[in-house]
């Protein structure tokens, strides 16, 4: 029996760029169900996702993308998905490299799939802001969780059946990418890293812009430290 | 020590407090929950006016010999235990509005 997985796009002003996104996952994972997550965008959106054959739900900006992948999360717990695709809209991540993600997960031997446009050669390599916001955070997180992650904030995520429950079912949870994955790996779930390119964007603008890019890290530095394991046994369980 | 009629107004005004708490949360303009700290402070002000030599009491406890100072550190640290008690509700009422934001964005999914 085929897996049942979702494909989840949180999405906010991408019309230009989302149709050939939808149309590229539905190639790569045939029978899978994509969602848009949109954030209320102003432009066409959410027609252009209709139209190439996408499920829409809206969660508005104001909450967050948090609250966007919560909703898609519940959605694919109800819904009893075997698998959670998060991938960006804005065509960044390659749609057809996402099979290559899968294996691990298709195969059993990680509960977590991250992927990461470090581990190789990517097209697109962000400023140098946006770099070492990166490497602070995963550097905490090695520090204080003992997780080596070359990529902490990716957008391209994939959960299997039991971290789908688990973060749909847990109290404490509330999404963001880097506590997505400590959340993860304390609970004893196996993340996994995978290589996926990155291209550079060619519509639209980031909504990681300075201001925004320095609340991320700190919002999430804050999230790190304040959260921080009373105990400080490195890479407790694994 | 307090004189007397320091004491008599500090009783008069706890017991009010008491008692339009009381009402707030009869009226249920209250919940009973975010009355208790109010609760605390109004049988703390009674506490005071009755018991004779209970800030001095509290104060030489605390190692604090002025009792102003006393009286000024319990109000501070009154009103933060308030505004921790406020940011914790706030928080708690911001995670209840999200829930509903996003079952209300599953119910109005769109089938393409």
């Amino acid at each position: 029996m085929n897996p049942k997985i979702l494909v989840i796009l949180p999405s906010l002003n991408e019309a230009k760029a989302i149709g050939p996104v939808i149309t590229g996952i539905k190639e790569t994972l045939p029978g899978c169900t994509v969602m848009v997550i949109d954030g209320y965008s102003t432009d066409d959106t959410v027609a252009v996702s209709l139209k190439a054959g996408a499920e829409v739900i809206q969660v508005d900006k104001a909450f967050g993308i948090a609250a966007a992948i919560e909703a898609g999360i519940l959605y694919a717990y109800r819904g009893k998905f075997d698998f959670l695709v998060r991938i960006d809209s804005d065509g960044q991540h390659p749609p057809k490299e996402v099979k290559n993600l899968m294996v691990p997960m298709l195969n059993g031997s990680a509960d977590f799939v991250i992927g990461s446009r470090f581990l190789g050669e990517a097209d697109y390599s962000p400023n140098l802001l946006r770099n070492a916001s990166i490497s602070t955070i995963c550097f905490l997180l090695k520090v204080l969780y003992g997780i080596k992650i070359s990529d902490c904030t990716s957008g391209c995520q994939i959960y299997n059946r039991e971290l789908i429950t688990f973060f749909a079912k847990d109290r404490l949870f509330e999404y963001s990418e880097i506590r997505a994955i400590w959340m993860a790996h304390k609970a004893g779930f196996r993340i996994k890293e995978e290589f996926i390119n990155m291209a550079p964007r060619e519509h639209g603008v980031s909504s990681f812009t300075l201001g925004i890019a320095f609340f991320y890290m700190f919002k999430n530095i804050v999230d790190l430290i304040l959260s921080m394991p009373i105990s400080l046994k490195r890479g407790a369980k694994t | 020590m307090m004189s007397l009629k320091a004491r008599i107004i500090g009783l008069v005004f706890g017991l009010l407090v008491l008692v339009v708490v009381s009402f707030l949360v009869r009226r249920r303009k209250l919940y009973n929950i975010y009355a208790i700290t109010w609760f605390m402070i109004s049988l703390l002000l009674i506490a005071i006016s009755v018991v004779p030599g209970f800030v001095e009491g509290v104060a030489a406890l605390l190692g604090i010999y002025s009792t102003q100072a006393a009286i000024l550190v319990a109000a501070v640290g009154g009103m933060m235990a308030i505004v921790l008690h406020l940011s914790i509700i706030v928080t708690d009422q911001h995670k209840q509005i999200r829930q509903f934001e996003k079952e209300l964005a599953l119910l109005k999914k769109q089938q393409p």
